[in-house]
């Protein structure tokens, strides 16, 4: 865990500095543009484009910090480039490998346009027209609204190209076969836009967002089926961890096996933390996706995600149960 | 005759107590240090709490920073002591990678131990509440530093 805490920390930075530096010989050469310029209107036209896109670069880096771009396609190892991909992700189905989203033309995204991006994140589409694996959460990220996804495009445009070659997928057979994925979707895959509830408060309404779509919360705290589709009358109520020993837990407000005791301070404090209401830690996944996205958060949207999460409808889970009563005992 | 397989029997019977009492002890012992650390670490848990709630502003009274500060100091002083040998079964979530790479587990230790001091020396220097909320998040990834690989997943 040492190597992925200092691994998320300096990639962390790393970003922060992508974010802005690449645009700096731009905004000189705009600089020396303005100055020449001498008509005043063309001087606001220029202000504006320039504000538009490197505000649009940081809307996409939060994007990418709320979205978990990072932790998925950076490899744990130390010093690995930052979203170069390579992460082995271990599924029932087999052991994938994140892909490199730098710009790099060849091993990256750098030759696509913004319409393959959104077609790769909303549709689970690649520009050669192949079906990814619902590894890849698109069926979240379907109904991102188009503004955040060009966001995020501009902003993975702006950090750092590297040219880590993408590893091959490790498959168990049947689903190495090129139609699985297909089938997926066809059985269990559907594109459904967002709708903003008008009886619900702006909050629960951002909460809802962020946690469904940007955050995908639900790839990994809703029990899934034996084809690995999410179960939607069962969301977020946890399951047994499908590759070790753990466990996730059930993030609906069930008082015994749920958060249900939780407040909503106690949900902000944890994804600022990463601390329990209990006093205890939050460790592996969890405390990766507390250090690079719910603590770059704003308080406002941490606290969006708290009043979301409270709106759900508690779920008893047997099988986790257990484990939370002898909780105090876990230590 | 069976006076002398008295006395045999009797120094036999004697024998065997001296020699099975520690092993019954250190079974006990076992039991009860695993029981012990588990409240001490539930301690360390309470104290870290109490200052989270002032450090999150839902307290007012800071008249307790302080010892909760050094409680959390003087447990992680002793915590390496409570992992001996021959405490890595029974009812615990101790992991045996604890016993195996001691040093890199005594060093994990060290870390927190020095993030507590830190958030001792916040509380006593400033008092400032934002500061002892950045101080605490730190001690709480060198928690979690030496859970990942040194505790069960829960």
């Amino acid at each position: 865990m040492n190597l992925i805490g200092r691994r998320c920390k300096s990639h962390l930075e790393n970003m922060r500095a992508n974010t802005y530096a690449p645009h700096f010989p731009k905004l000189i050469v705009f600089g020396i543009l303005l100055s020449t310029c001498s008509s005043l209107g063309a001087r606001d036209i220029v202000a504006n484009e320039i504000e538009k896109d490197s505000n649009s670069i940081i809307r996409g880096g939060y994007i990418a910090r709320t979205s978990n771009c990072i932790s998925c396609h950076t490899d744990v190892k130390d010093g690995s480039p930052l979203l170069g991909g390579g992460r082995p992700i271990i599924t029932k189905f087999g052991t994938f490998f994140s892909p490199n989203i730098t710009a790099d033309p060849i091993s990256g995204i750098g030759q696509w346009t913004l319409e393959d991006f959104r077609n790769a994140l909303t549709q689970g589409l690649s520009p050669q027209g192949e079906h990814y694996y619902p590894v890849f959460p698109y069926t979240s990220f379907s109904a991102m609204s188009a503004a955040d996804s060009e966001d995020l495009w501009r902003y993975l445009k702006s950090v750092q190209a590297f040219k880590t070659v993408n590893r091959k997928h490790q498959i168990k057979f049947p689903f190495s076969l090129s139609l699985a994925p297909r089938l997926w979707k066809m059985a269990f895959f559907s594109f459904k836009p967002l709708e903003f509830n008008p009886k619900k408060s702006l909050r629960w309404n951002r909460g809802m967002y962020i946690v469904e779509v940007l955050g995908h919360c639900q790839e990994c705290h809703s029990p899934r089926n034996f084809m690995g589709a999410l179960s939607k009358k069962t969301a977020y109520s946890g399951a047994k961890h499908p590759t070790d020993n753990g466990y996730i837990p059930n993030i609906t407000p069930d008082p015994t096996s749920g958060i249900g005791h939780w407040d909503e301070d106690d949900i902000s404090w944890f994804l600022e933390t990463g601390f329990l209401p209990d006093g205890d830690i939050t460790s592996g996944v969890m405390a990766e996706i507390v250090e690079t996205a719910t603590s770059q958060l704003t308080t406002g949207d941490r606290q969006a995600i708290a009043t979301f999460l409270k709106s759900l409808r508690p779920i008893k889970n047997p099988s986790l149960e257990r484990e939370t009563e002898n909780a105090e005992e876990d230590w | 005759m069976v006076r002398k397989n008295l006395l045999i029997s009797t120094i036999l019977a004697l024998v065997l107590f001296i020699i099975g009492l520690p092993a019954v002890q250190a079974a006990d012992e076992a039991k009860d240090v695993i029981k012990f650390r588990q409240n001490l670490m539930k301690g360390i848990g309470a104290h870290i709490n109490n200052i989270a709630a002032v450090a999150k502003g839902k307290i007012s009274f800071q008249g307790n920073l302080v010892s909760d500060a050094q409680g959390i100091v003087n447990g992680l002083a002793t915590t390496g002591d409570l992992f001996p040998e021959g405490t890595e079964g029974g009812k615990t979530n101790a992991l045996s990678s604890i016993w195996e790479d001691r040093a890199g587990f005594e060093k994990t230790l060290r870390e927190s131990s020095e993030k507590a001091e830190q958030l001792l020396g916040v509380i006593q220097d400033s008092g400032d509440i934002k500061e002892i909320g950045v101080a605490l998040g730190a001690l709480g990834k060198s928690c979690g530093k030496c859970h990942e690989p040194y505790r069960k997943k829960m």
